[in-house]
């Protein structure tokens, strides 16, 4: 299917800094932070992706990019094709409608002062879509499809009414009011209790079924990622570690970093269900961490000759495999398949 | 869909209003700030409101020019004046009913200016931030420091008297930094908050962000400090009466109080001197006390989520 | 009279010197404008020495109200309906103030909700730790308080290089292991810790968890664990009681829990939640909210959400049913084997 190739958003050696204020009681010193650094991602249209990585990676920092909240330092990010940096005014307007995002605090993304009507119907307002009594049928379509039933109770509601996973709820019709191309959602059931996250998930698939909607799904968690996601790449400060489909990164990751995350999973006290990695030093080494690989700190495999000097690359593995780890090659797993 | 729904939902939205405000409300009126500052309001809204009455039943009770035929000088309290007359024999009652009413345009009006100068300026500079932000507040640093009550003396004494509606102008100019101050950092939290950002990755434009999400969230604060304006507009206009520099055509507390001293009738006359003092004082009272009601009910914590989150 | 008293549940009076902790009946509720809320509601659980025990359950449920009520540390608006807490055979509801306030720390430690946020920014973190420690054993010198810490930090993992470092110099990982220092340095029968690990990276989660259960098995001490995320305790934790709505519904052995789920809550939850292990399979989210805890539904609280629902369900007040001597279930419809 090679029509179904052409990517429909793409990550051009994306690099993001910020400069940090240095302050007198942190202690901390003014300088740079890189957020995300040469990130190079290429998400195929129509599937849910995966970025997974813990607070710090880099991963709601990719999103803001593909949002326009921000700005990249370096690098391009294209749309179809086309570079979204330099948009403005009609034209940036008409990316909006075309690329969304969920929130990933339902309890501060709704504004307080607006019914839940008027907050899904605003960017319908925005773009000057539709009208009168077609646009209040699919605000209210909408909220329906968002799981919430029947919209009509739930529009002339107000955020303070509503939990945490309703909110959320509506955050999503929100996102999906204007139909648009691709939707960033950044770790939406991280505020909610786990047990509301299976509601969400199922939501957002439903939607991806219905609209045929590109989805960029930020989590931290593998598992949630596994359930919902085609495709994942496994990013840790900044750097992107792995990239491969769910159920092949999950059960044959290549990057150490990888495998310890897959380690820190819960069992569920299934223990051998799962190899165990080990790849992780139980304390990390202490060393100025702006030379060589980001992992190298903590990696219990890593050789310093090579490890501490050298910044890996994403390079392909095995077909549709990246992995950007100076200990593989071709396709090898190093430290063997676990025990 | 059926015809009647969206009629059906417009009122549902409208009684919603109404369930918000009568929660509210009751929050409002269990405190007893909120009850003493509602019942005094009230009552002196009767007051101003009862104003109209005495010179209907009678010319001679009109405030500032009914004079009673057969009462020239200031007298006590009797059955026919309530409260005895001034030096010019006419009603102290029907002066204070007037006053009433007097004192609730000017503190009215006065803070109705002063906070949407206050909210626009301060939504402005915290909005936009940078240069806009800076050259506003240094402004409003530097009106800040400026006397109001000297700077109507001053013009007072440059163009004579002045008309009340001058001076309630001057008061809305000069009171506005203060409330452009709480405006802007109420506006500078908001605008990092989540909301805010979803709004503009919906392509909404600065001005949409302002007014329909900025400004609602910032009214409610906007409310809250026009009743303290209110007060001190009011104590303003009674400062600057007693002084003799308020509006000679205007009956107001401070004007009466300007008229017992002048006239020598300070220790003579407590029916005269009395009431407009004791008036001013609750009405600022009052105020105040509802604003510390109102501090409660729009008190965002109080927005419990219902059972079941 | 209802059936849910501890003693029903089947299990043979153990020999109390291994009993540590012993919950029986616990009821507790919260004065709010709207009414008496019955946040935790007949809840009878038993914790051995050297057994940990994860209290799991939705927000709102009554967990963490359960553990407030064990430290004697309910707010203002809070009451104990009834019910008895028995620690190492003593009622702390009984106690007073000072009793309790002797037995704080000294007996019962406990980790509060993003605890690393309330260590003092100005102190350096050995001072912090060195100070709760003489304020329960004044007769320690500085020198040996500062000897217990660096004991302490062996124990947690921690540099001992990093003792005299401000709090904002450690990262996530290390606040909440000084935390746990602080827990352990007056040697505490047991540790009630809610929520220890929210805000840490899913790495430094799992390294803590698995560090806490080595310390846990080392030490002997038994530690009350409280999460809404089962993932959590499922690995650290020898038992789990499920609650739900202030009622526990379901408690055993972790093996038991997991392995055979007895009420339909137990279940829901645990086909709502993500695994790597095994077969892809669909998430089979749970619908409805939580019922209201101020007029609480007669009969079964789970009910309008179970898939296994009958009418009988909302009138019968489910009583205890002992799937095996250590596991039992609050349900009228669940069956013995």
């Amino acid at each position: 299917m090679h029509e179904d190739d052409t990517p429909i958003l793409e990550f051009e050696d994306v690099t993001k800094t910020y400069r940090i204020k240095g302050s007198m009681f942190g202690g901390r010193p003014a300088g740079e932070v890189t957020a995300l650094h040469r990130v190079n991602l290429r998400i195929k249209r129509g599937e849910v992706f995966g970025l997974v990585g813990e607070s710090g990676s880099g991963k709601t920092t990719a999103g803001r990019l593909i949002v326009r909240l921000e700005t990249p330092g370096a690098g391009r990010i294209l749309l179809n094709g086309e570079e979204i940096s330099g948009l403005h005014g009609r034209r940036l307007k008409r990316y909006h409608r075309q690329v969304q995002m969920i929130f990933q605090d339902p309890y501060q993304s709704l504004n307080p002062q607006l019914s839940i009507y008027s907050s899904v119907v605003e960017p319908l307002l925005i773009h000057g879509i539709s009208s009168g009594r077609d646009r209040r049928e699919r605000v209210l379509e909408m909220i329906r499809t968002a799981g919430l039933s029947p919209p009509e109770t739930y529009a002339n509601r107000y955020p303070h009414q509503l939990s945490g996973g309703q909110r959320q709820r509506v955050a999503i019709a929100r996102a999906m009011v204007l139909e648009p191309d691709f939707v960033v959602a950044d770790e939406p059931t991280s505020m909610l209790d786990a047990s509301y996250s299976a509601q969400i998930f199922n939501i957002i698939l439903n939607v991806r079924k219905r609209f045929g909607v590109t989805l960029l799904f930020i989590t931290h968690s593998l598992a949630a990622a596994r359930y919902l996601c085609d495709r994942i790449a496994v990013i840790y400060r900044g750097h992107v570690m792995e990239v491969g489909s769910a159920e092949e990164v999950i059960h044959q990751p290549l990057h150490p970093y990888t495998q310890a995350l897959i380690d820190a999973l819960p069992k569920f006290g299934l223990t051998d269900a799962m190899p165990r990695y080990n790849t992780l030093l139980e304390t990390d080494r202490d060393i100025p961490d702006s030379v060589g690989c980001p992992f190298f700190p903590r990696c219990r495999i890593a050789r310093r000759s090579l490890c501490s000097r050298e910044v890996p690359v994403l390079r392909p593995a095995t077909p549709g495999r990246f992995v950007a780890c100076l200990l593989v090659e071709g396709g090898a797993i190093p430290g063997g398949n676990g025990h | 869909m059926a015809n009647g729904q969206p009629t059906r939902d417009i009122r549902a939205q409208r009684s919603h209003w109404l369930a918000h405000f009568m929660e509210g409300w009751s929050v409002f009126i269990q405190n007893p700030l909120g009850k003493g500052g509602i019942v005094l309001i009230v009552l002196f809204g009767l007051m101003a409101v009862c104003s109209v009455i005495p010179p209907w039943i009678d010319p001679m009770y009109r405030p500032m020019t009914g004079v009673d035929p057969d009462i020239l000088c200031s007298t006590s309290p009797s059955l026919r004046h309530w409260l005895g007359t001034d030096f010019m024999g006419r009603d102290i009652f029907s002066q204070l009913l007037a006053g009433a009413r007097i004192a609730f345009m000017v503190g009215v009006s006065a803070a109705f200016m002063t906070v949407v100068l206050g909210t626009a300026i301060g939504m402005t500079a915290g909005y936009m931030g940078r240069f806009v932000d800076t050259l506003l507040m240094r402004l409003a640093d530097i009106v800040m420091v400026m006397p109001t009550l000297l700077f109507v003396l001053m013009l007072s004494a440059l163009f004579g008297q002045l008309n009340i509606w001058t001076i309630v102008l001057i008061i809305g100019l000069f009171r506005w930094p203060g409330v452009s101050r709480v405006i802007r950092s109420q506006t500078l939290s908001l605008k990092q908050r989540p909301f805010i950002e979803a709004a503009r990755v919906a392509g909404a434009s600065h001005l949409r962000i302002i007014f329909r999400h900025i400004m609602p969230n910032v009214l409610p604060l906007s409310f809250l400090y026009m009743t303290f304006r209110v007060t001190s507009a009011i104590t303003i206009e009674a400062a600057l009466a007693f002084l003799g520099f308020g509006d000679p055509g205007t009956v107001s507390w401070g004007m009466m109080l300007q008229w017992v001293w002048k006239t020598g009738h300070m220790f003579r006359a407590p029916y005269w001197l009395l009431p407009p003092g004791i008036c001013i004082s609750l009405i600022t009272l009052s105020f105040y006390m509802l604003g510390r009601a109102m501090d409660e009910v729009l008190d965002p914590r109080l927005r419990k989520e219902e059972e079941g989150s | 009279m209802n059936d849910q008293r501890a003693r029903g549940h089947g299990q043979p009076e153990k020999t109390e010197p291994d009993v540590l902790l012993r919950v029986e009946d616990l009821s507790v509720g919260y004065r709010t404008r709207r009414g008496l809320m019955r946040a935790v509601d007949g809840v009878s659980f038993t914790l051995n020495r050297g057994r940990s025990l994860g209290l799991v359950g939705e927000s709102g449920c009554g967990k963490t109200t359960v553990g407030m009520t064990l430290m004697g540390l309910l707010p203002p608006n809070g009451q104990v309906l009834g019910g008895r807490i028995l620690f190492r055979g003593e009622d702390l509801l009984l106690k007073t103030e000072e009793e309790m306030r002797r037995i704080r720390w000294n007996r019962i430690a406990m980790i509060f909700q993003a605890a690393m946020n309330a260590l003092n920014p100005v102190q350096r973190v050995q001072a912090q730790i060195a100070e709760a420690i003489r304020t329960h054993r004044p007769e320690l010198s500085e020198q040996d308080a500062l000897k217990q810490v660096e004991g302490l930090f062996q124990l947690v993992n921690l540099p001992k290089n990093r003792m005299r470092d401000y709090p904002h110099q450690y990262s996530g990982g290390m606040k909440q292991r000084a935390i746990i220092a602080m827990a352990l340095s007056c040697s505490p029968d047991l540790i009630i810790a809610d929520e220890p690990t929210t805000a840490l990276d899913v790495i430094v989660q799992h390294q803590i968890l698995e560090e806490t259960r080595t310390l846990q098995q080392d030490l002997g001490i038994s530690i009350l664990f409280i999460s809404h995320d089962i993932a959590i305790v499922a690995d650290v934790c020898h038992d789990i009681g499920v609650m739900y709505a202030g009622q526990l519904v379901e408690y055993g052995s972790r093996e038991e829990v997991f392995g055979d789920p007895g009420h339909f809550y137990t279940q829901a939850l645990l086909a709502s939640y993500p695994t790597i292990t095994g077969e892809k399979r669909d998430l089979i989210p749970i619908p409805g909210e939580t019922p209201s805890l101020v007029t609480p539904p007669a009969g079964c609280r789970f009910c309008d959400r179970c898939t296994a629902f009958e009418s009988e369900c909302r009138l019968v007040t489910p009583a205890w049913v002992d799937l095996s001597p250590t596991h039992r279930v609050l349900c009228s419809r669940c069956l013995s084997p």
